[in-house]
């Protein structure tokens, strides 16, 4: 990996995550370090292996058609930083 | 002997006799928190009044000759699983003031069984390290010397068993988040098989291989807890539909004719000599109860760092895409639009590590990537999990060391992220295979820190471990803390039996 910063502002903005420049300069140092170690990965003959996400045979959970949850519309409300008559509120997205 | 000093087993007899009160027992804990809690740091929130008031509550059950298989035994969850009323905060700036509206399954299982909750764990900030020192909250120390780490992620949950601050504790383990916290403690962990234990309601950090799991003083304890623990869910989509047989009251039965494997990329370079010396006299124990050892092979662990820092990013940067300052969680205040919102909440709200993995796990998941990192991760994963498949064609069980080293000062790695995700060496393999592993105590080393030893099983084993591990326990004894063997003054509250 090319861990610069101008590959770590990108990442970073992949993943909507404000960096300070200190940070910045921080992580690149410290993800160059981890990538170099990964690199033995790219030495491993994987010939035909079939990549392993799960180690379970994962299947979809399917249920009967019938309502379980109580509505809890108010208590999810309740957690959220700010709502407004029973909506989250956001900052303005149309002009 | 001290009602801290007792076994789950023997407080749960005792609680239904009625020989002991749940409220006597509860408050005992509480004072021992009011002195060890500020030394240790062990809990993030103790919830005192709650505790009491169910023990009340609980106590009339017992009065009645009522209540679960454990009822009136209190203990703790680790701060990443999900307590109705209760703030759960992962260690996290990000969800400081998070109260859910909901029970994780664990939770609600515990509580069906009786037990009185004394509060939530401290951890690294949402599981990831292993020294428990990424913490919002601050470090952990460990009770055997306040100068060194607990062990992470899970080191509130050993901390405070190893301290004699809660009877059992529960915790996660991703890639030896209970495992090396145990070891370092001094106190029995097991991360059970993928899939044996519900994740609904524990905070995701890496879906894939997160699993919850007890962390207890003793191997007896640790199966009556697993006993609770274990069980299908239909909420968690990965729990798996299979019947556990009873762990408890099998522990006893011994290793006769076991097969014992000793994976030679276990005991290699790096391998401090005291541990490994320690390790070899467990395997010698169990050779002396009747079991059998061998040599084997597991080629493919040697790069289970790698494939694991890549695949629990990568899960990680996914699932920590919910923190978006909308629904749940810190919100930032500085922000004047969507795209502000979100990078300014997750910029405020995050530590360090975290925001170092979510670079990491979205580099590996970017285009470009994707297949020379992820997938090759993905294959070396396989190859991982047919290492081990071959290994228990001839073996019930592996015995390893659980990290290169004994806890070591807290400050001492955290400037260089690389070397403290190489402590995870001898755990990682294990989630990457989704197998069961336990760990029990085997010793301790010149300065008196504790070592523990890895025993890991085929999928659904964890019967086998229990055997062996209380085989390893009987034949080498338990260890007690210096802080767990400290009284409180009889003016403090102390309570004898």
């Amino acid at each position: 990996m090319q861990a610069d910063e101008k590959t770590i502002s990108y990442v970073a903005n992949l993943a909507a995550l404000h960096l300070t420049q200190e940070e910045k300069e921080h992580y690149s140092r410290d993800l160059v370090a981890i990538m170099n170690y990964m690199e033995e990965l790219m030495a491993i003959d994987t010939g035909d292996v079939q990549p392993m996400e799960h180690v379970l045979s994962i299947r979809n959970a399917l249920r009967e058609d019938v309502a379980s949850n109580t509505d809890m519309r108010d208590k999810l409300l309740a957690v959220a930083p700010k709502t407004e008559e029973g909506c989250y509120l956001v900052p303005n997205v149309v002009e | 002997m001290e009602l801290h000093q007792m076994p789950v087993y023997v407080l749960a007899e005792k609680l239904k006799k009625k020989e002991l009160g749940a409220r006597e027992l509860t408050q005992a804990y509480l004072n021992r928190m009011q002195t060890f809690q500020p030394e240790v740091n062990a809990f993030i929130t103790v919830t005192e009044e709650k505790a009491l008031a169910k023990a009340e509550a609980l106590q009339k059950m017992l009065d009645n000759d009522q209540g679960g298989s454990l009822a009136g035994v209190p203990m703790a969850f680790k701060d990443n699983m999900c307590t109705e009323g209760v703030r759960t905060t992962c260690a996290s700036h990000m969800l400081e003031n998070f109260i859910p509206p909901y029970n994780a399954t664990v939770v609600e299982r515990f509580q069906s069984a009786g037990t009185i909750s004394l509060g939530k764990l401290n951890m690294d900030e949402f599981a990831m390290g292993s020294s428990n020192e990424n913490s919002f909250f601050g470090p952990v120390r460990n009770p055997w010397n306040g100068e060194k780490v607990s062990g992470g992620s899970s080191g509130g949950s050993a901390a405070a068993v190893s301290a004699g601050l809660a009877p059992f504790t529960l915790g996660s383990d991703t890639g030896g988040s209970i495992r090396l916290p145990a070891a370092f403690c001094g106190v029995v962990g097991m991360k059970p098989t993928y899939g044996a234990v519900s994740r609904f309601g524990l905070v995701a950090f890496a879906s894939s291989l997160d699993q919850i799991g007890p962390l207890t003083s003793n191997v007896k304890d640790c199966a009556l807890v697993l006993d609770t623990l274990m069980g299908y869910d239909p909420k968690d989509s990965t729990s798996a539909n299979v019947v556990h047989e009873a762990c408890f009251p099998a522990v006893t039965q011994g290793v006769q004719g076991m097969k014992i494997g000793l994976a030679i990329e276990y005991f290699g370079a790096g391998l401090n000599e005291e541990i490994k010396a320690s390790v070899y006299g467990a395997v010698k124990a169990l050779e002396n109860a009747g079991a059998i050892s061998g040599e084997c092979s597991v080629p493919a662990t040697e790069y289970g760092i790698s494939a694991y820092y890549l695949l629990s990013s990568a899960e990680a940067s996914a699932n920590l895409a919910r923190y978006d300052g909308i629904r749940y969680g810190h919100r930032s205040e500085a922000a004047t639009d969507m795209q502000e919102l979100y990078r300014f909440t997750r910029g405020e709200g995050f530590g360090r590590e975290v925001k170092n993995r979510i670079l990491l796990g979205t580099h590996a998941l970017s285009s470009g990537y994707h297949d020379a990192l992820y997938v090759k991760a993905l294959k070396v994963r396989r190859m991982i999990h047919d290492d081990f498949a071959k290994a228990f064609e001839t073996y019930d069980i592996l015995v390893s060391p659980v990290s290169p080293t004994t806890a070591y000062k807290i400050g001492e790695k955290t400037a260089d992220p690389l070397q403290m995700y190489l402590g995870d060496v001898y755990t990682v393999a294990v989630n990457l295979a989704g197998l069961p592993a336990l760990v029990v105590p085997c010793g301790v080393d010149a300065q008196g820190m504790p070592i523990g030893v890895q025993l890991i099983g085929k999928p659904f084993s964890e019967k086998k471990l229990l055997q062996a591990g209380y085989a390893i326990e009987a034949a080498l004894g338990q260890l007690v803390s210096p802080m767990a063997s400290q009284l409180l003054k009889q003016a403090e509250g102390s309570a004898r039996i």
